[in-house]
């Protein structure tokens, strides 16, 4: 048990690392984008693809972001009922909570990798990007975010057996 | 559908699962109980991301964080101490006044409690304020920082209700200077009762002085508000000039941060947003619930059925966001109770942009709420003091501002 938590938590920061380098480069290619965007309005012709571009790379950097602040356990949740509950049962409901994301994230990832396959012909109005690769982020964020939940799970219940112990 | 929807949802809160989890399974329950396909939730989330009005909220969070990080913070509350320092309990006037200027800059109220109360606190204490007092003084003006343009959740309002964005920023100004100007009269008083010392004396030299060195981050404002209210640059171009300008000044003006710093800052403000971005996302399938079903018009119904009389009515919507700030986080609390809100607003013939700036006030009072009370934790954790002590000390602040809430609600303070 214990080499397999080891194992998942080692593979979850790694991922951990190159997404948040994914981050910074999504957001700083939007930082130069969109200020070529405005010198390219105000002194030459305005950009016709730089919108959409931009666009895009929000959708990539808030679902990358998303896993990030997913690992680092950042994202808002209310723990003040939680927290009320003794340890035992506080387990328990985490352990449900736990199981009720991966099935939600299960779901979202087989639907985006059946709308991967189905959206063959659909590409964007401005840069002609097929589309099916812009949705991509979505099942590699969602699998990031399952690796970094399992590695959560499995912390919970290795805690206890230790305490047990 | 409407109970099992919202049912669920707190439910699935209360389990402590991450409220942008709970808003998509709860709508995935009701989506699945009648057997629709499914691919809506990828799509959604897609569509909900896919906005350029929404760049602006990551590049406003980065141009608070990169001048907060640096020291323009300080250079503000150098520049409000020499404006309003001499008066008596004068670096409780700083307080307000300072977070009234980083307001100006940074479109979150976390940020300006922070960026005024790390360097302002331990200068009170030194000066013989108390504590609890200066910490809850300053995460009560910490509010402003999203009532005072720019502001991340009235661009997510302005999204959510499809009105400008600019409009909503313009008609921030006066109900924030309101805001503060109340908690400044409310220092001075706390300032006699309690023997507050006096700064220094008031020079006009001074004021230049700390105006020359304060001068780049007092320029930030004027070429973000600028920009957007000349119609220069659109919200998001402003918001990514501001983290050029921002970058400019703390890498090579006051060279405050060094090139791995811009980066740490740069993913730090990437969580923060990706934290709201995801809300957003999984909140396009909860809004897709709700309109499939027609929830928000049937809650309008019902509340229409009580009473028609629009002043009431807007009272006791004033008393949902306030119990919603109570619990919630002011992002969460925006996305799910503005479509509900729309249809009641739209039928009363309520202005949307006057509604936008009570929905967006009365979440900020939330901010100073415990148990849920974002400007009260950090507050705390930059202090040492504990959160009852600073609650303590907060209440007369919070029904002061309550009542500029109930102000801007029944005087349209609008500009247009």
């Amino acid at each position: 048990m214990n080499t397999i938590a080891l194992y998942l938590k080692k593979t979850s920061d790694q991922l951990d690392t190159i997404f948040r380098f994914a981050l910074f480069l999504t957001l700083s290619s939007m930082i130069v984008l969109i200020t070529a965007q405005v010198i390219f309005r105000v002194f030459f012709t305005a950009l016709s693809w730089s919108e959409e571009l931009s666009r895009y790379l929000l959708v990539w950097s808030s679902f990358i972001g998303a896993s990030v602040a997913f690992k680092k356990g950042a994202h808002i949740a209310v723990t003040f009922a939680v927290d009320l509950l003794p340890a035992h049962v506080q387990k328990l409901v985490q352990s449900l909570s736990c199981i009720l994301m991966a099935l939600f994230f299960g779901v979202t990832i087989w639907y985006s990798i059946f709308l991967f396959n189905v959206q063959v012909f659909q590409v964007s109005p401005a840069m002609g990007l097929k589309m099916r690769y812009i949705y991509m982020i979505i099942p590699i964020a969602f699998s990031v975010m399952s690796i970094h939940l399992l590695s959560q799970f499995s912390a919970i219940w290795l805690k206890e057996s230790k305490e047990e112990v | 559908m409407g109970w099992i929807l919202f049912i669920s949802l707190f439910a699935l809160i209360l389990t402590g699962m991450p409220i942008a989890l709970a808003i998509g399974f709860s709508s995935l329950v009701v989506l699945s109980l009648n057997d629709l396909n499914l691919v809506l939730l990828p799509q959604r989330m897609f569509v909900g991301t896919d906005s350029f009005p929404m760049i602006a909220i990551p590049f406003f969070i980065l141009a608070g964080d990169l001048l907060a990080k640096g020291n323009v913070s300080q250079r503000l509350v150098n520049f409000a101490d020499a404006c309003v320092g001499w008066i008596r309990g004068g670096l409780s006037l700083v307080a307000v006044l300072g977070s009234m200027f980083f307001a100006a800059i940074s479109g979150s109220s976390a940020a300006t409690t922070a960026a005024i109360g790390t360097p302002l606190i331990p200068e009170m204490k030194k000066k013989g304020y108390e504590v609890p007092f200066a910490a809850a003084l300053i995460a009560a003006s910490g509010t402003i920082g999203v009532i005072i343009p720019p502001s991340v959740p009235m661009i997510l309002y302005a999204i959510i209700a499809d009105v400008s964005v600019a409009e909503l920023f313009l008609n921030g100004f006066l109900p924030g200077v309101i805001m503060g100007g109340i908690l400044m009269i409310y220092s001075i008083y706390v300032a006699k009762k309690k023997n507050y010392p006096i700064g220094g004396k008031f020079s006009v030299g001074n004021i230049w002085h700390h105006f020359k060195t304060a001068f780049f981050g007092l320029l930030t404002p004027i070429i973000i508000l600028g920009g957007i209210f000349s119609g220069f640059f659109t919200p998001s171009e402003s918001a990514v000039i501001a983290v050029d300008y921002a970058i400019f000044v703390a890498l090579f003006v006051y060279r405050d941060i060094n090139l791995k710093q811009l980066y740490s800052v740069i993913v730090n403000s990437g969580i923060t947003m990706a934290m709201i971005m995801f809300l957003i996302a999984t909140s396009k399938i909860f809004s897709w619930v709700l309109a499939n079903w027609s929830i928000p018009s049937e809650i309008a119904h019902a509340l229409l059925s009580i009473t028609d009389n629009p002043l009431f009515i807007l009272l006791i919507i004033n008393v949902v966001i306030l119990i919603a700030g109570i619990f919630m986080e002011t992002a969460s609390a925006l996305i799910i109770l503005t479509p509900v809100f729309l249809p009641i607003v739209g039928q009363l013939g309520i202005n949307l942009i006057h509604f936008g700036i009570v929905i967006v006030m009365g979440l900020a009072i939330g901010m100073i709420t415990p148990p849920v009370a974002i400007n009260l934790y950090v507050a705390s954790s930059i202090t040492g003091e504990s959160l009852e002590s600073l609650s303590k000390r907060i209440l007369p602040m919070l029904f002061l501002l309550v009542s500029v809430l109930l102000l801007t609600t029944y005087v349209p303070l609008l500009f247009y």
